[in-house]
């Protein structure tokens, strides 16, 4: 009931912060009309199997639902700003409770984000993601649940502001670019093993590969990839808070 | 209520509770005294459980050892910074704060409408609270703390930076709170405040516990201490150090356009202070020969003044 509490706690927290929702679902629409649109000419030219509004529609998306990260953390400190984080610490509640209950909060925010970006895509800008719904859901939900552990254990774990700030500038941008978010990376070389490490990567082959072959060889690895890294960011916030007073 | 025993925290080298041993009454109002940096917040803290204790030891004998749920649910804290959502109004804030603790449905309504009353805020509910005033702020942040019926109500320093009018309104809140039978810790660094509501005083400095009782066993700590306070129309030209030089002088103080000397009982210094006066030529407007306060009784321990 308290992880619920706390949850229902944080999308209201956010919806009254419209700036932040409006951002969260115009930057990727924007940038993917944008990237499409430049790179229309070079992906023809170069005789890419797929649209360039399409590469991007993925890849772009994908980078704006990893961005969750930053409305995970966000919640966190709007608490500690608010003061109200020390009310949660005073009231008959559990840590661990309360931390899985911001989780929960800012995964279901950035679910429900993430289905709007992708719906309005499809329907205003015409981005292909296929038609194999299930194909589609699973990597996302596994980047959802991955990009929500990621901004809660930031914030739990570091406790300061702009120590997780720094650490996710750092390696949000990182793994956006290994995913292939900026450009397509190559099929060999150093850069292809280094995007092996990169969970984006992952999601983005098997998103793309969905208009083709609905499920595909990258499905499995993506969800595996990302679900047990956040459950491990999650099991570290979570002992982090069940020792803290 | 609360038994403190050789409690002590220190943050690095800086020993914030130094070794305090106290005990607090069950329905009564206790003072916190003492001046900004007296540790007074750190000890709140201690006793709320939002900091461990270095060494010593709090507990709460009516619980039993072990309860911390149950403690925790009689305990409310109005914390000294505001803590509260801005953006929410004065209802929705309230209401989501004794929801922590349970309250659901119609005893929900009850305790948020209450209070809202209790803060006097009834016909601000539904205004959002970044859009109140500043007393108002803190009147919320006391319906924000009290909102779950608490027994224990710890308020740290809940009138700092407030208009007189719901200073006042804070003020008797907190007797009626104490007329209602819950327990109430008022820290606060306004000795007048103390003197005014506090049943029960403890004055801390440095860490320490240096004085305690109600306000007339405070001052009778200073029994063998007269006070005298002159008032100059231009203050800027006293120099105190010839006044402390006069015999019998114990501590002066200058604040604002009043000097306060603080002298030995029997020892008649009047002429001489009155000499030293004459001599800087100083403006006096006004001699009031006046009981000695709170104040006084800090100044008389510490040498200095509670606002230093």
């Amino acid at each position: 009931m308290t992880i619920i509490l706390i949850a229902l706690q944080q999308i209201r927290l956010l919806l009254k912060n419209p700036a932040v929702v409006l951002l969260f679902l115009a930057a990727p629409l924007f940038m993917i009309f944008v990237f499409g649109q430049a790179f229309t000419g070079v992906f023809v030219a170069s005789g890419a199997p797929l649209r360039a509004l399409d590469y991007f529609g993925v890849t772009l998306f994908t980078m704006a639902v990893v961005q969750g990260t930053f409305i995970a953390s966000w919640g966190v400190f709007k608490e500690q700003k608010n003061n109200t984080r020390l009310r949660l610490r005073l009231a008959p509640l559990s840590n661990v409770a309360v931390v899985f209950g911001l989780f929960l909060g800012s995964w279901l925010i950035l679910l429900v984000l993430s289905a709007i970006v992708l719906l309005l895509s499809a329907v205003l800008l015409s981005v292909n993601y296929g038609s194999s719904p299930a194909a589609l859901a699973l990597p996302l939900l596994a980047l959802t649940l991955l990009a929500s552990a990621s901004g809660i254990s930031a914030a739990t774990l570091l406790g300061s502001e702009r120590a997780a700030g720094g650490l996710l500038n750092t390696f949000v941008p990182l793994l956006v670019f290994l995913g292939g978010g900026y450009f397509m990376i190559p099929e060999t070389g150093w850069l292809h093993s280094a995007a092996r490490f990169s969970p984006l990567r992952w999601v983005n082959l098997a998103l793309l590969e969905v208009p083709r072959s609905g499920f595909s060889q990258y499905t499995l690895p993506a969800v595996i990839f990302c679900t047990a890294a956040a459950l491990l960011l999650l099991l570290a916030a979570g002992l982090k808070a069940a020792r803290s007073v | 209520m609360i038994q403190i025993r050789n409690a002590s925290k220190n943050f690095g080298a800086t020993l914030a509770v130094d070794n305090i041993s106290l005990d607090i009454r069950k329905g009564s109002l206790f003072g916190l005294l003492g001046p900004n940096g007296a540790g007074k917040s750190t000890l709140i803290n201690l006793v709320c459980g939002l900091l461990p204790a270095d060494s010593g030891s709090i507990s709460f004998p009516d619980f039993g050892p072990n309860n911390q749920r149950a403690i925790k649910k009689s305990l409310g804290l109005v914390p000294q910074e505001l803590a509260f959502y801005p953006n929410y109004t004065a209802m929705e804030n309230v209401r989501f704060f004794a929801s922590l603790y349970g309250l659901r449905g119609q005893a929900l309504r009850r305790a948020a409408d209450a209070a809202l009353e209790f803060a006097g805020l009834t016909d601000s509910a539904k205004k959002p609270a970044k859009a109140f005033s500043g007393g108002m702020k803190r009147r919320l942040n006391i319906a924000c703390g009290i909102v779950h019926d608490p027994q224990l109500i710890i308020l740290d320093e809940p009138t700092v930076g407030i208009d007189p009018q719901s200073r006042n309104h804070i003020l008797r809140s907190v007797e009626q709170l104490c007329r209602q039978g819950r327990t109430v810790i008022y820290t606060t660094h306004y000795m007048e405040e103390a003197e005014t509501v506090c049943t029960d005083i403890a004055i801390m400095d440095k860490g320490k516990i240096i004085a305690r009782g109600d306000k007339d066993e405070l001052k009778l700590l200073i029994k063998d201490s007269t006070q005298v306070c002159f008032y100059f129309k231009r203050p800027e030209e006293v120099d105190l150090a010839a006044f402390r030089k006069i015999n019998g002088v114990r501590h002066v103080q200058l604040d604002e356009q009043v000097l306060q000397v603080v002298s030995e009982v029997g020892i008649s210094n009047l002429n001489e202070l009155t000499a030293e006066i004459n001599r800087q030529a100083l403006l006096l407007s006004d001699i009031r020969s006046s009981s000695p306060s709170l104040e006084t009784v800090f100044l008389t321990l510490t040498g200095r003044s509670l606002r230093d």
